[in-house]
C-alpha cells in the first residue's frame, strides 16, 4: 500500500512539473490538452464562484490566455488545479471591479478570520439560476433556490472542497484566507444546505 | 475548531465531529469517539445521513459549457501565443540597444575622468571643458538612451487578447 501511495505520489509529481516544464516554454499543445482536461472544472468553479453564467465564458478565455502568458510563475511542486483555480478567482474579482458590482461591505463571515478586500460579491442578475437549470436530480432542485441565494465565499468554499476536492490548505491558498477562515466557510454552508433540505431542524 | 467530548450535550459535539469528519478534520480520536456513539444514536445517524445526502447534492448539478467555447479559447490561445513570439525578437532588439547604449555611457564617463586632459590639448580646450564636452555630447546622450528604452518597453501594451483588449 504504501509502495503503491509513493509511485502515485510520483507519478503526481512528475505530471505538475510537466506542466511547469510546458507552461514555461509556452507549449501550445500542453495547453490544449489543459484547457480539454479541465474546462468543465474551471467553468464549473466560475458559476459557482459568481452564481451565474453572465461572464463566465469570457472568463473562462482570460483565465487561459493568463496561464499562457504567466505560465512560467508555476512552479510544479503543488497540483495545477488550485493554481488555475486561484488564477480564475483573481481574475473574476478583478472583473467584478471593473463592473462595480463589487462591494467591500458585502462579503463578511463572522469566522474570525482575517478578511481580505477581495472576495467576490454575487452580481444581481435576473436571469434565471445556473443552478435551477443545470439540477439533475430532485435533491439538487432542492438545494438549487439556496445555492444561488448563498453567499459566494460558502458557495466557493464548497465546491472547492467537495467537488474538487481540494484540500483545506489547497482551498486557503486558493481563497487567501486562513485554515481556519476555510473550514469555517465550508460548516456554514454545509449547516444552511442541511437545513435547507431537512427543514430548519438544525439551522442556527 | 475542537469538538469538546465532553460538553453537556454529547450529541452536539457529535455533529461537529461529524461536520469535521465530512470536511476531513477529525482527529484518529474524534473519529473513534463517533464510531463508539453513531451506533446507538439514530439522532446523530440521521444528521450524518442528511449531511452526507447534502454534499451527495452539490455532484447533481450538470453545467453544460457553451459547445464554441473551448475552439474560441484554443484559437486565442494560438493566436496569442503567436503574438507572444512575434514580440520576443523585437523586445530582445530593444534590450539590446539599451545595453549597448549604457555600455557607451561607462566608456564616456571613463573617458571623460581619464582623457579629459589629452582630449583638451589635443583640441585645444581646458580639461575641464572637454569633460563638459563629453558630458554634454556623448555621456548625458547615451544615458538617456539606455534609460528611455527599458521605459518605453515598460510603457508599450504588452500584448492584445483576440478581443482586442489589452492584457
Amino acid at each position: 500500500m504504501l509502495e503503491y501511495d509513493g509511485t502515485f505520489a510520483e507519478a503526481v509529481t512528475t505530471d505538475t512539473q510537466r506542466i511547469a516544464r510546458g507552461l514555461r516554454q509556452r507549449d501550445l499543445a500542453l495547453l490544449h490538452d489543459l484547457v480539454d482536461q479541465y474546462q468543465f472544472r474551471l467553468v464549473r468553479y466560475l458559476i459557482y464562484l459568481l452564481g451565474s453564467r453572465d461572464s463566465v465564458d469570457d472568463l473562462v478565455q482570460e483565465t487561459w490566455l493568463h496561464v499562457l502568458e504567466r505560465g512560467s510563475s508555476y512552479n510544479g511542486r503543488s497540483r495545477f488545479e488550485p493554481w488555475l483555480f486561484a488564477i480564475a478567482r483573481n481574475l473574476t474579482i478583478d472583473h467584478l471591479r471593473k463592473r462595480r458590482i463589487y462591494s467591500l461591505d458585502s462579503n463578511t463571515d463572522s469566522s474570525g478570520g482575517s478578511e481580505r478586500d477581495s472576495e467576490p460579491a454575487m452580481p444581481v442578475s435576473t436571469a434565471p439560476s445556473p443552478f435551477e437549470s443545470a439540477a439533475r436530480t430532485e435533491q439538487a432542485h432542492r438545494i438549487a433556490h439556496t445555492l444561488q441565494s448563498l453567499e459566494s465565499i460558502y458557495r466557493e468554499a464548497l465546491v472547492l472542497r467537495f467537488q474538487e476536492e481540494l484540500s483545506l490548505q489547497e482551498i486557503s491558498a486558493v481563497m487567501g484566507v486562513p485554515l481556519t477562515t476555510v473550514s469555517s466557510r465550508i460548516y456554514r454552508g454545509l449547516a444552511i444546505l442541511r437545513a435547507q433540505m431537512e427543514g430548519d431542524e438544525y439551522a442556527g | 475548531m475542537q469538538a469538546d467530548l465532553h460538553q453537556s450535550d454529547p450529541h452536539q459535539a457529535m455533529r461537529q465531529i461529524i461536520d469535521k469528519s465530512l470536511v476531513g478534520e477529525a482527529s484518529p480520536q474524534e473519529q473513534q469517539a463517533l464510531r463508539k456513539h453513531l451506533p446507538a444514536c439514530p439522532a446523530c445517524q440521521k444528521y450524518a445521513s442528511d449531511s452526507r445526502r447534502a454534499i451527495a447534492a452539490l455532484g447533481g448539478f450538470s453545467f453544460t459549457a457553451d459547445p464554441g467555447l473551448q475552439a474560441r479559447v484554443h484559437a486565442s490561445l494560438a493566436l496569442r501565443a503567436q503574438q507572444l513570439q512575434a514580440a520576443q525578437p523585437r523586445r530582445r532588439r530593444i534590450v539590446e540597444a539599451s545595453i549597448v547604449a549604457f555600455l557607451l555611457t561607462l566608456a564616456g564617463s571613463f573617458g571623460a575622468w581619464n582623457i579629459g586632459s589629452p582630449l583638451g590639448a589635443l583640441l585645444h580646450l581646458e580639461p575641464a571643458e572637454a569633460q563638459t564636452g563629453v558630458l554634454a555630447l556623448w555621456i548625458l546622450p547615451s544615458l538617456c538612451f539606455s534609460l528611455l528604452l527599458p521605459v518605453l518597453l515598460l510603457l508599450r501594451p504588452r500584448s492584445t487578447n483576440a478581443k482586442g483588449g489589452v492584457l
